[in-house]
């Protein structure tokens, strides 16, 4: 599928601010499910924007604005083809018990993506974190089971978390937002031994070609999922919020440990500490043209 | 034989029983080789006479930390070091060790730290067990792939070491990151042969004041430049580190930074000064490399310079040591240091550590638990991030606090056996005893690597350290190296030319603006208050006192007690106003808290300023924390009162003696003319309007005219210049057109505009002219005031006119008026000097874009 991908992020600060740094990752990235085709970035007021890329392989912006200015708007756009995700035959009936030995033996390569941080602690929330991975399990079956308690156990509502709020805030009172339910799910895999890494994106809300179609959550600002390595090399995404794994309708911006790897946009400025933040992400289903 | 035992009553080293932990003496009363001539000189001399050297020793220690003393206080009471009387001397062979063995670890831990942020092939290949590199605290994912020059991670570094024995050094330690201590070495050699030159008399010493010199050339070479902007960035803060920095900084002839002083513009990394923001080139970074940049360290809640990182990224800045060094300091690895030089060097290990166990080895750490009394237990860092790690709470430093945090988290500590280390005399009460050892020994890399021939020897170490080492708590002592082994031409490098000097930063210029216009305006209020309280216990009836309760808000307003300016009438209690006028904590504008905010606004930059000035400072903070305590009379507050007016003098009479009066000395002045002449004008803004409205020229003596001259410190010059009773428009032409009256606002602009003419920020930017062409015009328009252009007292005085007829046609409205105008300018030209010297929003004016139309 072709979408048009626009995400902007204004601020409009009640002081002028000055001496505003900011790095963005909000440029989708190009790999094996999905390719992008046309990228721009718009900064006003206008400055010199230049870019690297990550550990990680995200592609990452930067900018300055050192003299003052009353607001500040960065838009991302860009056209992403995205292609149905293909796993390997039979990779998701190996146990969870085989699963592990792999990973035993590659632990050196996935070693952050299986350690605590801040944002993800291990090793708490005993009781749920063992309902999950028994030895004999499919692969395929535990993480399902995972992906859809974490969508029928938690309530979305926006606004009563932050990005710092705890993940045992979370679970003690069963509300976040898809930033919680990835982190919440990235802990109890790697509490499992189940290598795991934060997803930043889009994704679309309706259906276009279907009238009847349920609407996914997570369309209105940057959305996050959670991306699992399954044994021989591939990541594979699930999305706890919407209770479905990440496909076409799913555009990947930026990975990592979690959302710290991956903060859309991160910045200081000079000035009054307050500030409206306002934020619109729009994807667009385009027709494409096939090649006869 | 020159080591013979004297007669008992002269020895000095009875505690020394000598033996192979004895470091100096063989055996009991027979000095090793290398301390024969130290023991011999000590032994010729007194008891008193020793006392009285090591007395000198400390005074002289204690003189450096004048500026630098923490509290902040008195000065004194903090002793920033004690240096001992007895050296530790090394003997040839042991140097040639050390020398050798340093570099071997420092080029073998650097191509660590390369590996390690590039493709890491000592994990893969399994030298090393990767949870331990991959799991340090210190190690930030973010700084992987960037290039670091030469690839060399630690340029300047150091080692602790600890005699085992049998001349066997050993490491304790590394500190590759952010070594510290290289102040305390050259400072203990020159206090030691100042107090004791004797001691140097027969033995050949390797001099160690050069290496300030090597570690400056070692960070020019960081860069192509040919004259490289080279700064060093510091937090700041108050203390033994802020101590090394400001001596380093110094004997570089560097400038300091602080993260708020430099700004990332377009992938390069500026310093604000008041020539505007200037390139850097090179960072000679003291602060942690999580501290160094909050956009790509986001967990860390600490403040850096925002896209440093990305400009090392694009290679556009040289740090040093490298962001990211500190993983050569991991204690961890210690126990594979001989692998890691033998797996990155291809040698036989030079100097090993000693034992070290990880406590996240199961094998290890049953190990440590069997013989734990023997042990020292350690963070894997000493970085402040640790912490973090196991649970957010620091250990108190008790042996308990640590240990409970290492059983919860031990794969963040390891567990150390020192081997007992060798003893020196130590001179305690009068004699000498015995005192274990440690040695820090300094390396500089880069195309010819040097150690510094000497080191910090440190007397005894707490058992379980949390804390990077305080310097404070513990002695130290010189340490020498034989002369003859230091390569005669050491390092051949061509001398760098001088270059254009660079300009002084902005937060420099700013606290001493800042510094001049708080001290200016304490001045200001407690002569006034003084002024004041004359007027109306000396020279007034009791029911006067309501008339002039208008100039006491007027005093009130000017030092932002804006409350009071509100009340109609006094209150009734006169003595709680005075009090907060006077002695109001850090809140509000009183007299005590600006004396604060100048102390705050010095402390910083006490690096600038004379030790002499600061000696001043220290003791009016500390004069008004005394009296704060103490019951107010009013007596009291207008003895007060006349000390403030006396100290500021003699703060500003000694500023002007010993401060270079260069670009930092103008920002100083430059701040209390702003600040007397905004006094001014708002004093005139309160009582002026008042005096028109009841005023008539044929009037007798005009009380509030008078007052408000005495106000002003101005009725002298009044006096002098007129010769008359006081008339509002030859006042007003004294108060803000007089040329030599110093609390005329013609006078203050005028030196505002002198002090920025003398600025050295000549060349294309052109700063200060705009402002100077401002000032002049407000100095013009001063002429044109209706109030000193009034004519009612040139009428009587030709004695013409009818004055009924004729009266003065100012009227309060249109005064006020006029003087809101003037403070308004007055203001605005304040925020200019911000802008221009301070903000760089002058620089940014500049920019292309802002041209645009629209």
């Amino acid at each position: 599928m072709r979408f048009r991908v626009s995400h902007t992020t204004e601020y409009k600060y009640q002081a002028p601010a000055s001496e505003s740094f900011a790095e963005l990752r909000v440029w989708p990235q190009s790999n094996d499910s999905q390719q992008v085709l046309e990228r721009q970035l718009i900064v006003e007021p206008q400055t010199v924007i230049d870019h690297y890329v990550d550990y990680f392989g995200n592609q990452v912006e930067f900018f300055s604005i050192p003299r003052r200015h009353n607001s500040l708007r960065v838009t991302s756009e860009a056209i992403v083809e995205t292609r149905p995700v293909q796993l390997p035959e039979g990779i998701l009936d190996i146990t969870v018990g085989e699963a592990r030995q792999i990973y035993n033996s590659t632990l050196y390569q996935l070693y952050e993506f299986l350690q605590p941080s801040s944002l993800v602690p291990l090793n708490q929330h005993g009781r749920i974190r063992r309902r999950f991975f028994r030895q004999p399990d499919t692969l395929g079956y535990a993480l399902g089971l995972l992906n859809t308690w974490v969508y029928e156990n938690f309530a979305y509502s926006p606004g009563v978390t932050a990005i710092n709020t705890p993940i045992a805030e979370v679970v003690r009172t069963r509300r976040g937002v898809c930033q919680d339910f990835a982190h919440l799910m990235l802990a109890i895999l790697r509490s499992n031994g189940i290598p795991a890494r934060y997803v930043s994106g889009y994704i679309e809300a309706y259906d276009p070609e279907k009238t009847k179609d349920p609407q996914l959550i997570g369309a209105a600002a940057s959305h996050a999922w959670v991306e699992v390595f399954l044994p021989g090399g591939r990541w594979w995404g699930l999305d706890p919020t919407n209770n479905q794994a990440a496909g076409e309708r799913h555009v990947v911006v930026a990975v990592g440990r979690n959302y710290h790897d991956v903060a859309p946009m991160r910045g200081t400025y000079k000035g009054a500490m307050d500030q409206k933040l306002n934020v619109m992400v729009s994807l667009q289903r385009q027709p494409v043209r096939r090649a006869s | 034989m020159p080591n013979a035992s004297p007669p008992q009553s002269l020895d000095h080293f009875r505690d020394c029983s000598g033996g192979l932990t004895d470091g100096a003496f063989r055996e009991r009363g027979v000095a090793r080789e290398a301390y024969a001539p130290v023991v011999d000189v000590l032994r010729g001399c007194s008891r008193s006479e020793l006392n009285l050297r090591q007395k000198r020793l400390d005074r002289a220690v204690n003189d450096l930390g004048l500026q630098f003393s923490e509290g902040g206080l008195t000065s004194g009471d903090v002793k920033p070091w004690r240096l001992d009387l007895f050296p530790l001397v090394l003997t040839p062979q042991a140097w040639e060790q050390i020398s050798t063995g340093v570099v071997q670890r420092a080029l073998a831990f650097n191509a660590y730290a390369a590996d390690l942020y590039g493709e890491q092939k000592i994990l893969r290949e399994r030298v090393i067990p990767h949870a331990l590199a991959l799991g340090d605290p210190a190690f930030l994912r973010q700084l992987s792939g960037i290039e670091v020059n030469g690839g060399e991670y630690s340029q300047f570094g150091a080692f602790d070491l600890v005699e085992a024995g049998e001349g066997e050094w050993r490491v304790v330690e590394h500190h590759m990151g952010t070594p510290f201590g290289v102040s305390h070495v050259l400072q203990n050699r020159r206090i030691l042969s100042q107090v004791f030159p004797e001691l140097f008399e027969r033995v050949d010493v390797a001099p160690v004041a050069g290496f300030s010199t090597y570690l400056l050339e070692m960070l020019r070479a960081q860069s192509q430049r040919k004259n490289p902007h080279v700064l060093l960035l510091t937090r700041g803060l108050p203390g033994q580190a802020y101590f090394e920095e400001a001596f380093i900084a110094r004997h570089m002839g560097i400038s300091i930074a602080q993260p708020r002083d430099l700004l990332v513009r377009e992938s390069r990394v500026f310093l604000k000064t008041i020539r505007g923001l200037e390139p850097v080139d090179v960072i000679y970074r003291r602060v942690e490399s999580s501290a160094l940049d909050p956009i790509a360290m986001p967990d860390l809640p600490v403040p850096g310079v925002p896209g440093l990182i990305n400009v090392l990224r694009k290679g556009n800045v040289a740090i040093v040591n490298a962001a990211g060094a500190g993983v050569a300091d991991n204690r961890a690895l210690l126990r594979y240091s001989d692998r890691i030089i033998t797996h990155f060097l291809g040698q036989r290990p030079i100097l090993k550590a000693v034992d070290t166990y990880n406590l996240g080895d199961l094998d290890q750490r049953n190990h440590v638990g069997e013989h734990y009394d023997d042990l020292v237990l350690k963070p894997v860092q000493d970085h402040d991030v640790i912490w973090k790690y196991c649970g957010g709470k620091r250990p108190s430093g008790s042996a308990a606090s640590i240990e409970r945090i290492a059983r919860k988290h031990p794969e963040f500590f390891v567990a150390q056996s020192i081997p007992t280390p060798s003893r020196l005399p130590r001179f305690k009460d009068g004699q000498f005893d015995a005192q274990a050892v440690y040695l820090r020994v300094f390396y500089i890399l880069g195309a010819q690597p040097i150690v510094l021939p000497g080191g910090m020897a440190r007397q005894n170490a707490a058992r379980h350290r949390t804390r990077r080492l305080t310097i404070a708590t513990d002695g130290l002592k010189d340490v020498w190296v034989p002369d003859s082994l230091v390569p005669e031409s050491a390092p051949n490098r061509l001398p760098t030319e001088p270059g254009e000097r660079f300009s002084i930063g902005s937060r420099v210029a700013e606290s001493l603006y800042w510094a001049g216009r708080y001290l200016e305006r304490a001045e200001n209020t407690a002569r006034q208050f003084n002024t004041l309280e004359k007027l109306r216990w000396d020279q007034m009836a009791h029911s006067e006192q309501r008339t002039y309760w208008p100039l006491l808000q007027a005093v009130a307003a000017a030092t932002g007690q804006t409350e009071v300016a509100k009340l109609k009438h006094p209150p009734r209690d006169t003595v709680q106003l005075s009090r907060s006028l006077l002695l109001d904590g850090a809140e509000g504008a009183s007299v005590r808290a600006c004396v604060g905010f100048a102390r705050n606004a010095l402390e910083p930059v006490r690096e600038t300023i004379s030790p002499e000035c600061w000696e001043v400072m220290e003791e009016m903070v500390s004069f008004f924390n005394v009296e704060a305590r103490k019951r107010i009379t009013r007596q009291r507050l207008r003895q007060l009162s006349e000390t403030i007016v006396t100290e500021v003098a003699r703060f500003n009479g000694t500023a002007e003696r010993t401060l270079t009066h260069d670009d930092t000395w103008q920002f100083y002045r430059m701040g209390i003319f702003m600040e007397r002449a905004m006094g001014t004008v708002s004093l005139l803004r309160v009582a002026m309007p008042r005096i028109v409205q009841t005023y008539r020229a044929q009037d007798e003596e005009n009380i509030d005219l008078t007052a408000l001259l005495r106000l002003l410190g101005s009725l002298d010059a009044y006096r002098r210049e007129f010769r008359s009773r006081a008339y509002i428009d030859r006042v007003a032409q004294l108060i803000l057109l007089g040329q030599r009256n110093p609390s005329s606002v013609t006078f203050c602009l005028h030196n505002l505009d002198y002090a920025i003419g003398t600025l050295s920020t000549r060349g294309e930017r052109d700063l200060g002219r705009a402002l100077q062409g401002r000032l002049r015009q407000v100095i013009e328009s001063l002429q044109a005031f209706g109030l000193a252009r009034g004519t009612s007292s040139a009428a009587e005085w030709l004695g013409v006119g009818n004055l009924e007829a004729k009266p003065v046609r100012t009227k309060p409205k249109q005064v006020a008026e006029e003087l809101a105008v003037l403070a308004d300018e007055i203001k605005s030209i304040h925020g200019q000097v911000e802008d221009v010297f301070f903000n760089h929003q002058g620089v940014f004016a500049h920019d292309p874009v802002l041209f645009d139309l629209g």
